[in-house]
C-alpha cells in the first residue's frame, strides 16, 4: 500500500466532499420528516438520527468497495425496513396478537441471510487476539474477517470518521 | 481491501503489461536461443498431432474466471505470435490456480496448437496421452511436476538444490504484490501469468532460453518485470529451477495441485540472481500455505501465486513460510494504520499499537455521536441552517484543505460564545488544525447567523470567483449560486428530494 498515503490525500478532499453533500441531504430527509421539539425524548431521537444520517452518508460516500460500508448500509437499511414495517402494522392496527405473529414473521423473512458467513478458521498471527476481537466489534462488518483484512478494513474505516469528524465539525 | 470488482481492471491491466513484457522477452529470448532446443520441443510438439488432440480436450476445461480467460488469451495470443519460444507461456497456462484459476485454459489450445506444450492442470491424464516422443514425454514429465505433485519420480534428477540465495524477486514481486495491498493486480498477475518457463526449463540448463519470461507465469507484476529485464539471470537459473522442482514437490504434495506454480516460481526465483534475497519467494511459499488454508479469505486470494522464498536460518516449512508472509503483510498494514492514527510514530509493538487503533477507533465513533448530538441540540431550525450549510458545503468542499479564505471572512462575523467554547473544545479534544478552526469558525458563523444572509450570501460569491477556476471539484456550481436565491427555491428544493 505504497501509493495509499497518497491516494488518502486525493481523496480526503473528495470524501469531504462527497460526505457533506450526501450529510446535509440525509438531514434534510430528517428535518422534514418529524417535527422539531425540545423534548428530551425528542433530541435523544434526532440525535441518534444525525446520527445514522452521518454513518449512512459517510458509507454510501465508500459505497460497496470495503466490507464496513456495506455492512452499515445493510444494518441501516435492515432497521429502516423493519421499522417501516412496524409502522405500517401499527397503521393497520392489526389486533395485538395477530400483529405479533405478523411481525415475527415479516421479520424472518425480512431477514437476510448472513452475507458474511462466520468463517471458523483463520490464521491470527496476533498472540492477543482480545484486541483484535474488541477491534472487531468497533469496525462494522469485520467479524469475519481474517486479520489482514481486518487490517485493511479498520484503516479505510479510520480515515472515513476523521474525514467525517472533520466535515461535521465543518457543517456544525 | 479486501472482493471489488474494480480489481478486475486492474488485474487485467497487470496482465496485459505483463504480456506485453513476455512478448518483449519472447522476442529477445528468441534471438538468444542458439541451440534451439526449445525450437527443438516445439518441432516435436508440434509434429505430433495426438498432442493437439490432447491440447484439445484442455480446451474445454472450465473456465471459470472469464475475465482471465479473456486475460489468458489476449497475453497468450500475443505472446504466440512472437515466436515459438511462446511456448514457455503456454504450459503456464497450463497450471490451474486453486479455485478459479481454469480461466486459462481457453486460450490455452491456441497457443498449444502452435506447438506449445501443455500440461494437465492437475491429475497425470492428460499426460498419459503425450505422444511417445520419449524427450517430449521427459520434459513433459519435468514440466508437469509442476503442475501437480505425482511426477517427483521424473523430478528427482533435479532434486539437489533446496534453497539457494534468494533472487531479485524477493524483493519486487513483494513489493508488487505489498504495494497494491495485495490488490487482485498482483494476484492476477500472479495467476493469470501461465508459466512460460516451465516448458523451457525442461530444456535443461540452456542459458538462454525464454525461460526467463514463463518464469513469470506465476509472478508478480514485479516478478515479471524482472523476469523480462533478467532473462539471463533467469535462463541460468533454469537448471536451479529443476533441482528445487523436488523439494517444491514437497510443498505441492499436501497442497493443492495449483501450487506447483509456486515451485516454478520458486525455480525461476533460484535462477535468479543468486545473491539477492527475494522476499518474493516467501510469498511462494505463503501461496501454498494459503491455498490450502483458509481458502475463503481474500487473503488467500490474492497470494495465490506469490512466490516466497524461506530466509537463509529459518524454518521452510510450508506453515512457516506463509505464517510469515502474512505476517510480513499485517505489518506493514499495522504501519500504514500508525500513519493514520495521530501519535502513534513512537508506538512499538503490535499490542500497544492495536490499543492505540482501537482506543482511535473508539474516539471517533464518540466523536460521532457527540457532533450529532450537538448538531440534534443546536439546530432546531434545520432547514434554514442546512440551505446554508449546502452553499458552505459546497463552498468548503471547493477550499479543499489548503485554502484560508476562511480565516478572513470569519472575522467580521460575530460569534456565538457558547458554541464557539464547545467547538473549541471538540476541536482541542481531536487536535485539529488552525485552517480546520477557521474554517470551523466560519461555518459555525453561517450556520448560526440565519440573519445573516446577505453577508453570507456575498461570502460564497466571491468565494466562488476565486475558487471556481481553482478548484473543479466536480461541484455544482451553481450551488453557491443558488445560495442568493436562499429565500425561495432552497426550501422547495431541499423539500422536493427524497
Amino acid at each position: 500500500m505504497s501509493s495509499s498515503p497518497q491516494t488518502t490525500s486525493t481523496n480526503s478532499a473528495y470524501l469531504t466532499n462527497q460526505f457533506a453533500h450526501r450529510f446535509v441531504r440525509a438531514l434534510n430527509n430528517l428535518n422534514h420528516t418529524k417535527t422539531s421539539s425540545h423534548g428530551h425524548n425528542q433530541i435523544s431521537r434526532r440525535t441518534s438520527r444525525v446520527k445514522i444520517a452521518a454513518y449512512t452518508a459517510m458509507a454510501s460516500v465508500v459505497g460497496s468497495r470495503r466490507a464496513w460500508s456495506r455492512a452499515v448500509l445493510w444494518k441501516i437499511r435492515k432497521r429502516s425496513r423493519i421499522r417501516s414495517l412496524l409502522l405500517r402494522m401499527n397503521r393497520k392496527r392489526v389486533d395485538h396478537k395477530i400483529f405479533n405473529c405478523h411481525h415475527h414473521s415479516k421479520v424472518m423473512s425480512l431477514k437476510r441471510r448472513n452475507p458474511n458467513p462466520k468463517r471458523q478458521y483463520y490464521f491470527n498471527p496476533f498472540r492477543n487476539s482480545s484486541q483484535e476481537s474488541k477491534l472487531r466489534k468497533l469496525v462494522p462488518g469485520a467479524q469475519t474477517m481474517d486479520s489482514w483484512c481486518l487490517m485493511g478494513e479498520t484503516a479505510d474505516y479510520i480515515k472515513c470518521l476523521a474525514a467525517q469528524g472533520n466535515n461535521r465539525k465543518e457543517v456544525q | 481491501m479486501v472482493g471489488e470488482g474494480g480489481n478486475r481492471d486492474d488485474e487485467q491491466i497487470h496482465y496485459q503489461s505483463l504480456s506485453s513484457d513476455w512478448s518483449f522477452n519472447n522476442n529477445n529470448n528468441s534471438n538468444d536461443v542458439a541451440n534451439g532446443s526449445s525450437n527443438h520441443l516445439i518441432k516435436t510438439s508440434c509434429s505430433s498431432a495426438s498432442m493437439v488432440d490432447s491440447f484439445d480436450q484442455w480446451d474445454h476445461q472450465p473456465t471459470n474466471s472469464h475475465n482471465l480467460g479473456a486475460f489468458c488469451d489476449m497475453g497468450m495470443q500475443n505472446n504466440a505470435t512472437t515466436s515459438p519460444s511462446s511456448l514457455g507461456f503456454r504450459l503456464g497456462n497450463v497450471f490451474v490456480p486453486p479455485r478459479n484459476l481454469d480461466m486459462c485454459w481457453g486460450p490455452t489450445d491456441t497457443a498449444v496448437k502452435r506447438g506449445g506444450m501443455l500440461f494437465p492442470p492437475a491429475g497425470s491424464a492428460v499426460l498419459s496421452q503425450f505422444p511417445a516422443d520419449s524427450g517430449f514425454i521427459e520434459r513433459a514429465a519435468r514440466l508437469s511436476s509442476f503442475s501437480g505433485g505425482g511426477y517427483e519420480d521424473v523430478i528427482n534428477p533435479f532434486g539437489n538444490v533446496h534453497e539457494s540465495p534468494l533472487s531479485a524477486y524477493r524483493n519486487r514481486p513483494l513489493e508488487g504484490f505489498l504495494g497494491d495491498g495485495l490488490k487482485a493486480a498482483s494476484r492476477e498477475g500472479s495467476k493469470e501469468m501461465p508459466l512460460p518457463v516451465d516448458c523451457v526449463t525442461d530444456d535443461g540448463r540452456q542459458p538462454k532460453q525464454q525461460g526467463g519470461l514463463s518464469l513469470s507465469g506465476n509472478i508478480l507484476p514485479g516478478e515479471a518485470e524482472f523476469s523480462g529485464g533478467g532473462d539471463e539471470n533467469s535462463n541460468e537459473g533454469l537448471a536451479s529451477k529443476k533441482r528445487r522442482s523436488d523439494q517444491d514437490t514437497e510443498y505441492n504434495q499436501v497442497k493443492r495441485s495449483p501450487q506447483t506454480p509456486s515451485e516454478v516460481t520458486k525455480n525461476n526465483n533460484e535462477g535468479q540472481p543468486r545473491g539477492e534475497n527475494n522476499p518474493n519467494s516467501v510469498a511462494n511459499k505463503s501461496s501454498g500455505k494459503h491455498g490450502k488454508q483458509a481458502s475463503p479469505s481474500s487473503d488467500a486470494q490474492k497470494e495465490e501465486y506469490i512466490h516466497v522464498r524461506a530466509r537463509r536460518g529459518q524454518a521452510t516449512n510450508s506453515h512457516s513460510l506463509a505464517e510469515r508472509v502474512r505476517r510480513e503483510k499485517i505489518s506493514e498494514r499495522m504501519k500504514f494504520l500508525q500513519d493514520l492514527v495521530p501519535g502513534c510514530s513512537k508506538v512499538t509493538g503490535k499490542a500497544v499499537m492495536l490499543d492505540e487503533i482501537i482506543n482511535y477507533v473508539q474516539s471517533l465513533q464518540r466523536q460521532v455521536e457527540f457532533l450529532s448530538m450537538k448538531l440534534a441540540t443546536v439546530n432546531p431550525r434545520m432547514d434554514f441552517n442546512l440551505e446554508g450549510l449546502m452553499a458552505k458545503d459546497a463552498i468548503e468542499s471547493r477550499l479543499g484543505p489548503s485554502c484560508s479564505l476562511g480565516a478572513d471572512m470569519a472575522m467580521p462575523y460575530a460569534l456565538n460564545q457558547s458554541q464557539m467554547a464547545i467547538m473549541q473544545g471538540g476541536i482541542s479534544r481531536i487536535g485539529r488544525s488552525s485552517d480546520a478552526d477557521r474554517r470551523t469558525f466560519t461555518s459555525h458563523l453561517m450556520s448560526i447567523t440565519g440573519g445573516f444572509k446577505d453577508p453570507a450570501s456575498q461570502v460564497p460569491n466571491t468565494w466562488d470567483d476565486e475558487l471556481h477556476n481553482i478548484f473543479q471539484m466536480g461541484l455544482n456550481p451553481s450551488t453557491p449560486i443558488s445560495n442568493q436565491n436562499l429565500g425561495s427555491t432552497p426550501p422547495d428544493h431541499l423539500k422536493a428530494e427524497p
